[in-house]
């Protein structure tokens, strides 16, 4: 407290003896300039009219040659103890006469020197001419001492001396009477700020003691302490809020500068890492959380950063290894981002002990492990199922066929052997005989083709689709079956497929779409496509029969027909067929359809890669 | 025989002639100075109005008797004006021309004719001059005298003032003052 009052005091004193200095100062060496040039002045006009008055009484003693006189003349000047030295000239600038006698006449001007007077450092040098009436008779030189000026200036300067340290002092002595009514309230406020400042007390406010400028800012200074201790309180709630906040976080947050030293702790995280906030305080994160062996490179990333400011492993979740209090290792979920604030970084992670969840996901992969090897088995099962489910239809079929041959052989043998004795109606029955055994075995070879389609590997290659359905389209304008037909193909992107199965799909969708719709007027059949992601959707449109929605879930399936034998042939194992070799493709096969208003079919396959 | 006489005579008449020049420089040089005094006088001296009956009508320096001054007189006025006058030398030939002058130096060693002179100016405005031995004495104005080898001023004040001539004090000063005395 003493220093800052006599600092305040000091300055105060300080600025005082300044300007008093400064105005004598000024004062004087105005009055040493007046004086310096005064005492010229005055001293130019004595020796001039001195000068005036030697050279005029001279006039007769130069004009007859009488050197007597001017010597009486000028020994006069022995009055005037200033003069140094003084001589007369003739009107040939010869030296006529000087004073004082015993002068050495060397240290005379001869000639004399212009009229006029010269000033030098140490004298006054006056030159006038000696003139009766209009003659010039001669010339007056006068010496004139003005060391009186230094002596005076000297007395001056030491009267300075004394004046500035006499008003010193008493400027001082008053000041020290007087400096009261201005420091006190500025020391006592000096003092109130600084009790704040050691107490941390913001309550405490400053007396005004006078309404001057020193008052308004005693208010200024209360008015500032009431808002300091506002946003000091506003500070205290905000900072507990947010301590509140971070402790009922479920993750553990941990706050760390640019050293790598704990500068918050949350609850959670006490309870993670067994540290009590207190302990962690001011700690080395890397020893106190880090395993051993992950240390360096966390050392390393925080002054990569610092460096480059680049942090690969910021605001990203992470899974590491931390380690407790008592030594065990355990897995935590990690996100860390970097804070600047006023210049200071700081790290902000966000920690979740997932030890637990770790055991649940081991559990669930346990489970998935076993399940999946549940689905392995059944499926190899299934498979052996299905392979001697279809080795069975097979080996029925082909069995069927022999028994179905030999039917068809002996009804026709009957038929040519004995054709002429039988009657109209045993034909029309031989036929029927006929016509049906014709059928069967369609249906078994449709049937074989269709086993013998389960069993069969695919070969995938690019396949130039467009090319494809030209082809199947010139096969059927060769056989005749859509003369009439309006073919519309769109763009048609090739795709990724086995050749022989997908031409067996264009071959049953467009035959079924020419079959459809043969009874029509103008019968129409549309192909195009579209793609999305990789996958190209065909489809194949017609105008024809249709079907009714309603019966949807009957059109894949084996022998099912929706549209009887008489109204259009078939087997009912073409779109069977289709199904099977677009989900051997892995793709999707679906269609729409109203009854007597056309049916579309669309399938997807994978597009060409290439493409 | 006769031609040694007659170089003997030459050496002789040598030394004569130089003897005698070395005189009539001493005193060339004299007069040389008085020349100059009697300018001087014109700045020292005033004299009445009524000595100059036009204004610009000459000042007369008149010599009476022989003119001891060559041409050195008539080179130091030479040009020379007082006011308006101009400064003109005048040998006197006839006693009566004196009156006309405003200094007459008078060049006569004789005291009777020094006397005739001077009564010839008595109060009139010419300031008479000369180094007659009792010049002044004798009612003359001013006495030039040589002493020390020095040319000095002697001055009979009563007479100026008589004359209505007004000598400046500084020249008085210089002066020794006399006054005419009975002779």
């Amino acid at each position: 407290m003493h220093i800052g009052k006599t600092s305040i005091q000091g300055k105060l004193l300080r600025v005082i003896l300044l300007i008093n200095v400064a105005v004598l100062l000024f004062t004087c060496t105005v009055f040493f300039a007046y004086e310096y040039v005064t005492f010229r002045q005055g001293r130019l006009r004595e020796l001039n009219a001195l000068g005036k008055i030697i050279a005029s009484n001279s006039t007769a003693a130069l004009a007859f040659d009488d050197r007597t006189t001017a010597r009486e003349i000028l020994n006069a000047l022995q009055a005037e103890t200033r003069i140094t030295a003084a001589s007369l000239y003739d009107k040939n600038g010869k030296l006529f006469s000087h004073f004082p006698d015993d002068l050495a006449v060397t240290s005379l001007p001869s000639p004399p020197p212009a009229d006029g007077f010269v000033f030098s450092s140490d004298c006054l040098e006056g030159v006038l001419d000696v003139t009766q009436g209009t003659k010039r008779l001669g010339t007056l030189y006068l010496r004139y001492s003005i060391q009186a000026l230094y002596e005076r200036m000297t007395v001056y300067l030491g009267l300075v001396v004394i004046m500035i340290m006499m008003s010193s002092l008493l400027a001082y002595l008053l000041f020290r009477r007087l400096q009261k009514r201005i420091s006190k309230p500025i020391i006592a406020l000096a003092e109130t700020a600084h009790a704040i400042a050691d107490r941390q007390d913001f309550s405490v406010r400053a007396v005004k003691e006078s309404e001057d400028e020193v008052g308004l800012f005693t208010d200024a200074f209360n008015e500032m302490l009431n808002q300091i201790q506002r946003q000091n309180t506003a500070l205290t709630e905000s900072s507990d809020r947010l301590r509140a906040v971070l402790n009922s976080a479920l993750s553990g947050v941990i706050v760390i500068d640019a050293q790598g030293m704990i500068i918050d702790w949350n609850e959670r995280a006490e309870k993670i890492f067994g540290w009590s906030r207190d302990e962690a305080l001011g700690q080395d994160l890397a020893a106190t959380i880090i395993p051993e062996n992950h240390r360096d490179a966390h050392r390393k990333g925080i002054l990569h950063f610092i460096n480059t400011g680049e942090g690969p492993v910021l605001n990203k979740l992470m899974e590491l290894t931390a380690v407790r209090r008592n030594g065990n290792e355990f897995p935590v979920e990690l996100s860390v981002s970097a804070l600047k604030a006023n210049s200071t970084l700081t790290f902000c992670g966000f920690i979740t002990d997932i030890t637990e969840r770790k055991k649940t996901e081991e559990a669930i992969h346990t489970f998935n492990q076993k399940l999946e090897q549940m689905v392995v088995d059944r499926t190899s099962e299934l498979q052996f199922a299905n392979h001697e489910l279809e080795a069975f239809s097979y080996s029925v079929s082909h069995d069927l066929r022999a028994p179905l041959r030999s039917i068809h052989g002996y009804v026709s043998i009957l038929l040519e052997s004995y054709g002429p004795m039988l009657d109209d109606e045993a034909h029309r029955i031989i036929n029927v005989i006929m016509r049906n055994s014709q059928r069967m075995g369609q249906l078994i070879d449709d049937l074989l083709a269709f086993s013998r389609l389960g069993r069969k590997e695919l070969s995938r290659s690019n396949i130039p689709m467009d090319e494809m359905i030209e082809n199947v389209i010139d096969e059927f304008r060769r056989s005749g079956a859509c003369e009439n037909t309006a073919i519309n193909i769109h763009r048609i992107p090739p795709a990724l497929g086995d050749h022989t199965t997908v031409r067996q799909v264009w071959v049953n969708l467009i035959s079924n779409a020419l079959k459809y719709s043969r009874g029509k007027e103008k019968p129409t059949l549309e192909i195009g496509s579209f793609e999305e992601n990789d996958v190209v959707t065909y489809y194949v449109k017609d105008n024809g029969a249709g079907f009714d929605m309603a019966y949807y879930d009957k059109l894949f399936g084996v022998f099912q027909r929706l549209h009887s034998t008489k109204e259009f042939e078939g087997t009912g194992v073409g779109l069977a067929m289709v199904q099977r070799i677009i989900f051997k493709h892995g793709g999707k096969i679906w269609a729409e359809a109203k009854v007597n208003a056309g049916a579309t079919f669309y399938f997807t396959l994978t597009a060409d890669g290439q493409a | 025989m006769k031609c040694r006489v007659s170089l003997l005579w030459l050496a002789l008449s040598f030394t004569l002639v130089s003897s005698r020049e070395i005189a009539q420089r001493d005193i060339s040089r004299e007069y040389q100075i008085k020349a100059v005094f009697l300018f001087n006088f014109t700045q020292f001296v005033q004299w009445p109005e009524a000595a100059f009956p036009t204004p610009d009508g000459p000042f007369l320096i008149g010599i009476i008797g022989r003119d001891p001054f060559g041409t050195y007189l008539d080179e130091t006025v030479q040009g020379e004006k007082l006011g308006d006058h101009p400064l003109v030398v005048k040998r006197i030939q006839s006693p009566d021309d004196v009156v006309n002058c405003h200094i007459l130096f008078v060049n006569a060693s004789d005291k009777a004719d020094v006397k005739l002179i001077l009564e010839k100016v008595k109060d009139k405005p010419v300031l008479t001059v000369g180094d007659a031995p009792n010049f002044a004495t004798l009612g003359g104005m001013i006495r030039f005298l040589k002493e020390d080898n020095k040319i000095r001023i002697r001055i009979n004040l009563e007479a100026t003032k008589k004359a209505n001539v007004t000598i400046s004090s500084k020249l008085l000063n210089l002066a020794d003052i006399v006054e005419t005395q009975p002779h």
